[in-house]
């Protein structure tokens, strides 16, 4: 993950308790929370991505393309 | 690779291979074809493996993805004049930028097209792409919209290796980067701030 951006981001946290400014513990919190989720969802991304290009180098299954036997003659 | 229109020939790619894709591209631009087939040689399979995670699976049934992506690279190498490399990472991006516009405007073109329902499937969005079939329409409009939004560099970096899953050695070269270290260092980076770009498209608080 990227170090400086958490630093930069926690760095204004700090300076905040360091000054004697008040920290809305509750909604940095969520907001570390949202940031992951985010992450998590782009996670997921890679991996459809992954998973997409690993289907498209398989051959295609046809036993997945059969048409429906027709229906019989009554 | 199936055949196809451009005048395609592996052997001719050989003296050319090791090129960098930028001096290719000078190449193509002055006239030597020979740069093109080594171009759709290095680029068109990343191309078509990503168009299979994009492209609804219903619509698969309208377009073959191979001339898809084929016809639409070789358009864009067309275009080539308007078009200045920073890096060979940005011109996989301007292919990737292309294809994504055809997709979308085909599919727009499908939903006009009264009289098909294998098109009402594809514009109804009951026949996602597997991308979205996985995280969702919401999520996948917010991605797009969040990557307009980052420098060339970050958005090169999510998309060799997020959505082309280069390795960070490939990631390097593609990006002028000193390591593979400092390759995966730089996709990290445009990972979190793609993710606060998210949260801001979206409405949710960013950083």
């Amino acid at each position: 993950m990227g170090e400086r951006d958490d630093e930069a981001y926690l760095l204004k946290v700090a300076q905040a308790v360091v000054d004697g400014n008040p920290v809305d513990w509750d909604a940095e919190r969520r907001r570390l929370e949202e940031e992951l989720a985010r992450l998590k969802e782009l996670e997921a991304l890679a991996a459809a991505h992954r998973e997409a290009m690993r289907a498209s180098l398989e051959p295609a299954d046809d036993a997945t393309e059969c048409p429906p036997s027709p229906a019989p003659k009554t | 690779m199936a055949s196809h229109d451009s005048g395609f020939d592996p052997g001719q790619a050989g003296a050319l291979s090791q090129e960098s894709t930028e001096a290719l591209l000078q190449r193509l631009k002055s006239g030597d074809q020979r740069a093109q087939a080594v171009l759709v040689q290095r680029y068109l399979p990343q191309l078509r493996a990503w168009a299979h995670g994009r492209l609804p699976r219903s619509a698969r049934d309208l377009f073959n993805t191979e001339d898809l992506v084929q016809d639409t690279f070789l358009r864009a190498l067309m275009r080539l004049k308007s078009f200045v490399p920073e890096t060979d990472g940005s011109f996989l991006a301007y292919l990737r930028q292309t294809l994504l516009n055809r997709i979308r405007d085909l599919i727009r073109k499908a939903g006009r097209t009264p009289g098909k329902e294998v098109l009402q499937d594809v514009y109804a969005d009951r026949n996602p792409s597997p991308v979205e079939a996985a995280i969702g329409k919401e999520t996948l409009e917010s991605y797009d919209k969040a990557m307009a939004t980052l420098s060339g560099q970050d958005q090169e970096a999510i998309m060799l290796r997020i959505e082309m899953g280069f390795s960070n050695e490939a990631i390097a070269q593609h990006l002028g980067c000193p390591s593979p270290n400092a390759a995966r260092m730089t996709v990290a980076r445009a990972l979190v701030r793609l993710a606060d770009a998210m949260g801001v498209s979206d409405g949710r608080a960013g950083r």
